[in-house]
């Protein structure tokens, strides 16, 4: 991934005369990319109009309904919900890993130890999502009072004196519930933002901080004021892979709760919709929904990319 | 290229009745018409057409269960003479999450030829959507009345057509206890809900937990609690009433639903009733919660579940005897005019493709011999009444058994009845209940209207 390190300035520039491709190499390029176009073609666009298509239809899929799925989606209380909870991810979510991640990559930065301290906090991402979700799941594990706890959270509360507390399975703390969630993605994704935000840090040129550190700069400001500023567009990057990444959650949330305890998410519902309830019409909706909330971001990546490109 | 001559023609017609006769393979026709001068479409649809009947005999089964480990061995047993006798392999193939695996099969138009559903909601789903064959073609009418009671056929039935085998029926009216806790300490078994209320107090007096309970379960967690209110429905409320819930002929806001859910709410939240209530009964698992009432020491007194507990009470205790150290008493009644009402369960064995193979597997399953079979290695209450109770492998699996067969008043499961949004919601609501009994009536009017919701939608 291209970061760019000064702000974007230069407009694009013209195409080359156009005579000066010539047919052949036009020809050859489109036999090239042919392949991945007619890969995309049949396995992303097809399914993607015929999701749409289905969405305005009903559950079986034989006739159409209009924006009857829509209008259930935005009032059946149970589908509001779960909207709440993308929404609780997509914040609390990306906020955890970005803010963390470049913390960390800060602190890390000075130290002795950087390739040992990061090479740990790296080492959860190589864990599948529903790996880490297992790990979790035994994390905040519950046995009755009296006898022993496994769940290493409960281990430690009962030991200082503390009932032990089911921690995923309580419904009234749906709100918590879906932040102890969150804790497994943020602890497997920091290590993921960490390691990019520290590359750009180390390509910010030293002779500014030393510049702002001989003018008398404290820490803070120098992080708040030439830091930050400086490596914005990779804290773009980031943040808008995590956004995209959180939308599509399903394994944590399938395999730590199953989509109780006011945990669902989007992509739990429109699986089980699809094949527990075979509800072809709602389905759709759900996921013509995550589709429409993706694209503003796909906007902003792409125009960032193409402002990179015409700066070559 | 059409054929002028009639020595072409005359080599053509040749070819033809070798392979529809099967001394030709498909492989040769192709080359040798092709050489002929037709094009490889043609020739290919005069392969498609008369091409040998492949269909005809077919030599295997494709069976989708849930089962796995020991129910999975037990089935291969039961399946094992069947192919001994006709040769026709069973191959089967087996998933934790049937519902996913099924529908996408049918959606790529590759069905199992045999599918063992969880339950009839499901059936009925299928049925109405066409992918279902009649079992009246494959099964003798005379022989199958005589041999299940009509409730198994009629709930089999969908418009007027047998779609379903009932297999491996559980009783699900069925409190565990132990014989030798019981005695020790003097306690009666209950006949009624009061006595049984009045023991569970006489149990927590004396700062010993009287119940345990666990509802955890995955995807599908609540379905335990599910099973008490709808044993305790319908105990309290009748079958003609029970039905009507069932089909949503009264809603979920109705007295007699509310008061299901509030004599559960009696165990639930009883005082002392269960160690950790109730978050302990959200947080543990049906099977780990069904250990408590025979530890040594114990940690509970009574667990109420179907009669499939007493595989993991023998699978967790290797040395537990039957009728000494684990047993069950029904579950007490409520209402005397509903005593001895039963719920129960069974899985659903349904065919999805017709030919000859299916048709004597599922003669073949039906028999009481192929039942007895299972029933004999344990963990199986067979549906067919020509069953001995005397083949069961204890004394309690026998008392199950034969409890089951003799129920005066018996019903499905309700929520396995109901179409599976509704299923869920139920569920759902039984966990947000326990958690906190005072949001019955929120809970009681979300599942109302999932339930309007799947019934108009098509």
């Amino acid at each position: 991934m291209a970061v760019a390190v000064s702000q974007p300035t230069a407009p694009p520039k013209q195409e080359g005369r156009r005579s000066s491709r010539s047919r052949s190499e036009r020809w050859i390029a489109w036999i090239w990319i042919g392949p991945a176009v007619l890969f995309a073609a049949i396995f992303l666009v097809y399914p993607v109009i015929s999701t749409v298509i289905a969405s305005f239809q009903n559950s079986d899929s034989t006739k159409f309904v209009g924006f009857k799925n829509f209008q259930e989606v935005f009032t059946n209380p149970g589908l509001l919900e779960v909207l709440r909870n993308n929404l609780l991810w997509l914040v609390l979510a990306t906020a955890g890993t970005v803010f963390l991640g470049l913390i960390i990559a800060v602190l890390v930065d000075r130290v002795r130890i950087e390739s040992f301290a990061k090479s740990t906090i790296f080492i959860p991402m190589a864990l599948s999502m529903t790996a880490a979700a297992v790990i979790w799941r035994f994390v905040y594990a519950y046995a009755a009072p009296g006898q022993p706890q496994i769940g290493i959270l409960n281990a430690i509360w009962t030991t200082f004196g503390g009932q032990p507390q089911g921690f995923t399975a309580d419904p009234k703390n749906d709100i918590l519930n879906n932040i102890l969630l969150m804790v497994a993605y943020v602890w497997m994704w920091t290590g993921f933002c960490m390691v990019i935000l520290s590359a750009a840090l180390k390509s910010i040129p030293t002779e500014i901080l030393e510049a702002a550190r001989v003018d008398g700069a404290s820490e803070l400001s120098i992080f708040f004021r030439i830091t930050m500023p400086m490596i914005s567009p990779t804290i773009a990057v980031v943040a808008t892979t995590m956004l995209i990444n959180i939308l599509k959650i399903f394994d944590i949330v399938y395999v730590m709760t199953g989509g109780d305890f006011g945990t669902n998410v989007v992509a739990v519902e429109f699986y089980q919709e699809f094949f527990n309830f075979t509800n072809f019409g709602v389905g759709s909706a759900l996921a013509v929904l995550l589709l429409v909330a993706i694209i503003p971001i796909m906007i902003f990546n792409i125009r960032r990319f193409r402002v990179q490109e015409a700066q070559r | 290229m059409p054929i002028y001559e009639r020595q072409q023609r005359d080599e053509l017609d040749q070819l033809v009745e070798g392979v529809t006769q099967g001394t030709l393979s498909r492989r040769a026709f192709l080359q040798r018409a092709t050489a002929l001068g037709l094009s490889l479409s043609v020739a290919g649809s005069i392969l498609a057409a008369c091409g040998p009947a492949s269909n005809s005999n077919p030599t295997s089964v494709d069976v989708l269960n849930v089962w796995s480990g020991e129910e999975q061995a037990s089935f291969k047993a039961v399946v094992a003479p069947f192919t001994k006798n006709t040769g026709i392999t069973v191959k089967i193939e087996s998933t934790r999450d049937l519902n996913a695996t099924l529908t996408a099969r049918i959606q790529g138009r590759n069905p199992p030829d045999i599918a063992v559903l969880p339950n009839p909601g499901k059936m009925q789903q299928l049925a109405q959507q066409g992918h279902l064959v009649s079992l009246d073609n494959f099964l003798d009418t005379n022989t199958i009345q005589s041999q299940y009671s009509k409730g198994w056929i009629d709930l089999g039935s969908y418009n007027g057509k047998v779609y379903a085998l009932f297999y491996k029926a559980a009783n699900k009216g069925t409190v565990w206890y132990s014989p030798k806790q019981f005695q020790t300490n003097n306690y009666q078994i209950p006949t009624t809900w009061d006595q049984l209320i009045s023991l569970s107090n006489q149990i927590a007096n004396s700062s010993k937990f009287p119940w345990a309970m666990g509802v955890s379960s995955g995807s599908a967690s609540g379905w335990p609690g599910a099973d008490w209110i709808d044993q305790i429905y319908l105990n309290l409320n009748g079958p003609d009433l029970y039905d009507k819930w069932v089909a949503h002929q009264i809603p979920w806001t109705d007295a007699s639903v509310k008061s299901a859910f509030q004599y559960f709410g009696q165990i639930v939240g009883g005082k002392h009733y269960i160690n950790g209530a109730p978050q302990s009964i959200l947080a543990t698992g049906f099977q780990d919660a069904s250990y408590l009432p025979f530890d040594s020491p114990p940690k509970a007194y009574m667990y109420y579940l179907g009669d499939f507990t007493e595989g993991f009470i023998t699978g967790q205790f290797k040395s537990a005897v039957a009728g000494t150290d684990f047993n069950f008493f029904p579950f007490p009644v409520i209402n005397q005019q509903y005593a001895n009402a039963l719920t129960g369960g069974a899985d659903v064995v349904t065919a999805l493709t017709n030919n000859s193979a299916v048709k004597q597997l599922i003669q073949y399953m039906a028999t009481p011999d192929a039942q007895a079979i299972w029933v004999k290695r344990g963990g199986f209450t067979a549906t067919n009444n020509q069953v001995p109770s005397s083949d069961y492998p204890d004394a309690v699996s026998g008392a199950s058994a034969k409890a089951l067969a003799a129920a005066p008043i018996f019903r499905f499961g309700a929520d396995d009845l109901m179409p599976s949004q509704v299923e869920d919601a139920f569920w759902k609501g039984v966990l947000t209940f326990i958690g906190d009994q005072t949001q019955l009536n929120s809970v009681l009017s979300q599942i109302e209207s999932v339930a309007q919701q799947a019934y108009t939608s098509s």
